[in-house]
């Protein structure tokens, strides 16, 4: 199999394993750590199934060229069903891609040709307040619009507030600001679009989506928790009742893809308010989570796979110890075929599926004449053919796994 | 009477827009100056769509002072509330709703659920924190 398409579907097992056992175990973890760590479990997730990394540790060792032996290793296109399969996951994977921005910019254009400048100095100034005290520098517009039945932030770059209604009480507007504010200061909807990016990428693994939709949850919560952290409880109560009359309108307009929104079902809502209200009673958070994140590392392995490019001649190649056999030996450890030529170098090359290495020796008979002999390794399947040529004659030997 | 409100197509949504926000009965000038950013349409593209918005109900016209001045009759909250039905569903598609579902938890909240929420924030409040 394409060694690169088996990376890849290996790295998406392992991560859905973990994520099976995570859900598996989520009440555990929902009980014993906060939203705010969870989400760092999912960010390390949600790299992790970007970024295939093995375990083994391989380091090969700079060609030592010694005078008769030169070495050059290509690799042959290899048309096979794998290819296909690849294709087929680039193809999908970028036109979910162009939907999502084309979607994410049509929503927002039409949500401001929808919506109005709030264009009052009392806003702007509880805004500019609330952003003080936060720790955010940019001044991030207010608007309005009567198409949207509760608030949103919506934008990474040009982010924007907006208002589902002109005039809205201050104590409840505050609120909403600091939520809204809060969600940009997090930077929740940067995380929320990397995370649809992972699982865009990974369309075809129907965990990496409940992964996101699991992300999602948390970040709202984690959200809510930082709004909330240095309230008493009767600020934390209005808070709760203001969510709860944003959540009361109809939901119509299913932004919270692209934005942050405040609201939630029936479910989500009491995991909300409970959130915030018992914001105490997860002590051993942080110790669950690094133990969450050990096993996930043991579990996915993280260790560097430093393997060089085949594609590059005379990197790849290192000189070892002899070896005793003539055929082919494998070494479990490593994933390497060590050939031995019965040259006074025994060479290791790294071959992919369908890779082939040319090394030419020079060999002085006692005449004084120089015989190139070619050695031509073939990978065919995990096969390997061995052909040695003098120019004249070309004897071939098939080496197994 | 209560007609069902007709969907404006945009740039009749544009020039609506400008109407509302300025609040006032306005001129065509009035509107030219207030509409959304770029938009840089001719005063006959304006005067053409005005006088659709009126044919359709949503402008009142009259002649003060050898201008016309256009009053809205609809009002945005009520239009937008009813457009934005139609601007769920032309937005996502029907094809997509799944996508975005399995995404977003938007069922709403039954009344009956929101007092037992509420509630439960009355409730949870007994021991101080």
């Amino acid at each position: 199999m394409n060694s690169a398409l088996y990376l890849v579907l290996e790295n998406q097992i392992t991560v859905s394993a973990v994520i099976v056992l995570i859900l598996l175990a989520k009440s555990f973890i929902s009980n014993h750590t906060t939203a705010n760590q969870r989400i760092f479990l999912w960010l390390f997730l949600a790299i992790k199934a970007l970024l295939p990394f093995k375990y083994k540790i391989k380091v090969i060792v700079p060609a030592v060229e010694t005078a008769e032996t030169t070495v050059t290793v290509s690799k042959n296109p290899v048309h096979n069903a794998d290819n296909t399969f690849f294709f087929i996951w680039a193809i999908v994977a970028v036109v979910l891609f162009i939907l999502f921005i084309s979607l994410s910019m049509l929503y927002r254009q039409k949500l401001l040709r929808l919506s109005h400048p709030m264009n009052n100095p009392a806003v702007e100034q509880l805004r500019d307040d609330i952003c003080k005290s936060i720790g955010v520098t940019k001044k991030i517009p207010v608007l309005y619009c009567y198409g949207i039945k509760s608030p949103l932030i919506t934008g990474i770059c040009r982010p924007l507030i907006i208002l589902p209604d002109k005039n809205t009480d201050n104590s409840q507007l505050e609120w909403i600001l600091r939520h809204e504010l809060t969600h940009y200061k997090r930077h929740d909807i940067l995380l929320k679009h990397f995370f649809i990016t992972v699982a865009l990428i990974s369309w075809f693994n129907p965990l990496i989506w409940i992964l996101c939709r699991t992300a999602f949850r948390d970040v709202e919560l984690a959200c809510d928790s930082a709004t909330v952290r240095e309230e008493n409880v009767q600020n934390r109560r209005q808070y709760c009742n203001i969510l709860l009359n944003a959540a009361a309108c109809d939901p119509n307009l299913k932004t919270a893809l692209f934005s942050s929104q405040l609201k939630g079902d029936a479910k989500l809502m009491k995991q909300r308010l409970s959130n915030i209200l018992n914001p105490n009673s997860k002590k051993a958070g942080a110790i669950v989570l690094m133990i969450l994140l050990l096993c996930v590392t043991a579990m996915t392995g993280i260790g560097a796979y430093a393997e060089k490019d085949t594609s590059s001649p005379a990197e790849n190649v290192s000189s070892a110890d002899t070896s005793s056999s003539t055929d082919g030996a494998r070494d479990e450890k490593t994933d390497v075929t060590t050939i031995d030529l019965g040259l006074s170098n025994t060479v290791e090359v790294a071959l992919s599926d369908g890779g082939y290495a040319v090394i030419t020796n020079a060999e002085v008979n006692e005449d004084g004449e120089t015989t190139y002999i070619t050695y031509t390794i073939e990978n065919v399947n995990g096969e390997y053919t061995l052909k040695r040529s003098n120019g004249k004659t070309t004897q071939t030997k098939t080496v197994h796994k | 009477m209560d007609n069902e409100i007709k969907r404006l197509p945009d740039s009749e949504l544009e020039i609506m827009m400008a109407i509302w926000e300025i609040g006032k009965p306005v001129t065509s000038g009035d509107v030219i100056k207030n509409l959304h950013n770029e938009k840089k349409w001719k005063l006959t593209s304006v005067l053409t769509f005005l006088t659709r918005l009126v044919n359709k109900g949503f402008l009142k016209c009259e002649k003060q002072y050898g201008t016309n001045i256009y009053t809205a009759i609809i009002d945005e909250k009520t239009y937008l509330s009813q457009e934005n039905q139609s601007f769920l569903q032309r937005f996502y598609g029907n094809s997509l709703k799944a996508f975005v579902s399995t995404l977003v938890e938007n069922k709403s909240i039954s009344p009956q659920e929101l007092e037992e929420l509420r509630e439960f924030i009355e409730k949870a409040n007994k021991d101080d924190l």
